[in-house]
């Protein structure tokens, strides 16, 4: 190997094992500290104690409601929207995503007290207020995700393709256009989940009690419980994105292994 | 198959005038080009016969029925685009299958249709492979199947191998040619390439500015342009000094007619006169109009280009057969004559 080549395989290296130790090292910190006991061994009592929390349970249970509900509205809004853009109006993306972005600028407790005040009464009583609330904090997320998505398949010209095949608008968008950009739905799927199970700020403002605002309470009188869940949720979530990364490559490689 | 006419189509974008007013009939069976400069309005025309795009006026029909406000999935066309346009998450089997199942046939019938346009496009070994697997000839080819397979009244290629390298862009152009006449479907092909819709076509549409302004034979087009951009835009022009004089052009001394098509005003008495590289021959001194030195030879097998440098240091293009010039080198003077005894002229 040329020396030149080898020097750059090694700065490429040990760039990515900086970043490995940058991001696994806090996680297992922490891992070290909810898990280990007193004697310096390693237990699950954390999770046990925090399984018998009704509390917790119960707000770990609302939190995946409000997930799967901000879930629904969010594909909902942007599936079709994102592929409206793509195939009718696409000098309009650029304004989209601004406004996608917004979520951003303005800050939370703005954005609450907004929430609060244009909210109806029958909504505001329930935590399904937190679905609408999330749908729009997730978008800078979710919009990119899909977005990226339709613009990696030129999806404009396989759409005609299908239609000039003789699919009808809905068979043209659900065999030619959906698969191709299920990775990038799968995205905002998981990016959203992993918000919703994230979000303090809000849940907090409106005074519901889900799984990030219990844990911080719970972390105030048991430390190691909350650290614990915590990194559980955090591993939780990066199975799922790397689930997501392998979903797309899967199918591909099986044909090329057996070709 | 189907007979194709646009009456009087227009379309704008804005205040971009696409098309202004195009009428063509499209013969059952036969393969016509538009040709043009981008922007001239061709792929407008074809997203028009497709019902991708609709017209702002005008009429389209397929025989006699009027498929002007039908939608692109019932008007039964089959489709090649210039970009790829195969579904990725599908092979190139289940792409071809798209089309038989939104038409909703047998089973038995896909997979029969299915091996059939395989075999005639030579890819049966790639059938269980995805988009990313083929290379861009294979994806072309498999996107002209999926288009056939289906039998489509009408055939529109849209520029499908300008994406693709020289080699494979003949061999795919010779294949539409051979499937296109295997199953006698109407096609619409375009194209900028002239050299693509000259080799390809029944006929040829030369369009400029949202206008069809010529519609012919690729010889009669080559031959006869009808006016001077045509000429310049099919093949190779020289463009020569000359001068009007009475109802004849004076080239180089030598007294031509005035081709129709011509434009130029009538008190003008300065032109320019069009001719083609192979209308000048290489003749001996003693039955020349004029002559030249060879500046250049450029070999190109049965055929050689000549760079000479004509009366009054004019540089003219000259097409010769190569053995013509065997005893011929750069430097040397040679005997010229103009062959054809009508020009173009144009202002100067």
């Amino acid at each position: 190997m040329a020396p030149l080549k080898l020097a750059a395989t090694a700065f490429r290296g040990s760039i990515i094992f900086l970043g490995l130790v940058f991001f696994a090292l806090p996680v297992y910190a922490a891992s070290v500290f909810a898990f280990e006991n007193s004697e310096g061994q390693y237990t699950l009592d954390p999770l046990r104690n925090a399984s018998a929390n009704q509390e917790l349970m119960q707000s770990l249970s609302l939190t995946l409601q409000i997930s799967i509900g901000t879930v629904f509205l969010t594909l909902l809004l942007l599936v079709p929207t994102v592929a409206y853009l793509h195939l009718v109006i696409p000098g309009a993306r650029a304004w989209v995503e601004f406004l996608t972005l917004t979520p951003l600028v303005i800050p939370p407790i703005v954005q609450g007290v907004g929430f609060l005040y244009s909210m109806p009464v029958w909504l505001k009583a329930t935590p399904n207020a937190l679905i609408f609330a999330y749908t729009i904090l997730a978008l800078p997320f979710s919009y990119r995700a899909i977005d990226a998505a339709f613009s990696a398949i030129d999806a404009k010209t396989l759409y005609d393709a299908a239609r000039s095949l003789g699919a009808k608008f809905s068979y043209a968008i659900r065999k030619a256009l959906i698969p191709n950009v299920m990775t990038g739905i799968l995205s905002a799927v998981f990016l959203t989940i992993a918000l919703v199970l994230g979000e303090f700020a809000y849940a907090s403002l409106l005074l519901w009690d889900t799984f990030p605002t219990v844990l911080a309470v719970a972390g105030m009188s048991n430390a190691s419980t909350a650290v614990a869940l915590s990194v559980v949720s955090l591993l939780g979530v990066w199975l799922i994105l790397s689930g997501i990364s392998g979903l797309g490559r899967r199918k591909y490689r099986k044909i090329e292994i057996g070709a | 198959m189907s007979k194709v006419i646009l009456r009087n189509i227009s379309k704008n974008y804005g205040e971009t005038i696409a098309l202004s007013g195009m009428n063509i009939e499209i013969n059952e069976g036969e393969l016509v080009s538009l040709l043009g400069p981008s922007g001239c309005g061709k792929t407008t025309a074809l997203k028009i016969v497709s019902g991708l795009t609709k017209a702002d006026s005008g009429q389209v029909y397929f025989d006699s029925t009027d498929v002007t406000e039908l939608a692109p999935a019932k008007r039964d066309i089959g489709m090649v685009f210039q970009a790829y346009s195969l579904f990725p998450n599908m092979t190139a089997r289940e792409n071809v299958e798209f089309g038989l199942h939104t038409r909703g046939l047998s089973g038995s019938d896909i997979k029969l249709r299915t091996k059939e346009i395989f075999e005639v496009i030579d890819l049966s070994s790639q059938v269980d492979r995805y988009p990313h697997q083929l290379s861009g000839g294979q994806q072309q080819r498999i996107a002209l199947a999926r288009a056939i397979v289906v039998r489509p009244r009408i055939l529109l290629l849209d520029e499908p191998l300008s994406a693709l390298d020289a080699q494979v862009r003949v061999q795919l152009r010779d294949e539409i040619r051979k499937v296109q006449k295997e199953f006698g479907i109407t096609t619409l092909f375009v194209t900028h390439d002239q050299e693509e819709a000259m080799t390809i076509s029944d006929r040829v549409g030369v369009m400029n500015q949202g206008q069809l302004i010529q519609f012919g034979s690729p010889k009669s087009i080559y031959e006869k342009p009808a006016n001077a951009t045509i000429a310049k835009f099919i093949g190779v022009m020289n463009e020569v000094p000359a001068l009007v004089v009475d109802t004849h052009l004076e080239v180089f001394g030598v007294k031509l007619q005035i081709a129709e098509g011509s434009t130029f005003d009538s008190n003008q008495v300065k032109v320019m006169a069009l001719i083609r590289p192979e209308e000048i021959k290489l003749v001996s001194k003693e039955n020349a109009d004029f002559s030249g030195l060879i500046l250049d030879i450029s070999f190109l097998g049965p055929i050689s280009n000549l760079k000479i440098s004509g009366p009054n240091s004019i540089e003219l293009k000259c097409s010769v057969s190569s053995h013509e010039i065997n005893h011929f080198k750069v430097g040397d003077s040679i005997g010229l004559k103009i062959a054809s005894p009508t020009v173009l002229a144009v202002t100067k």
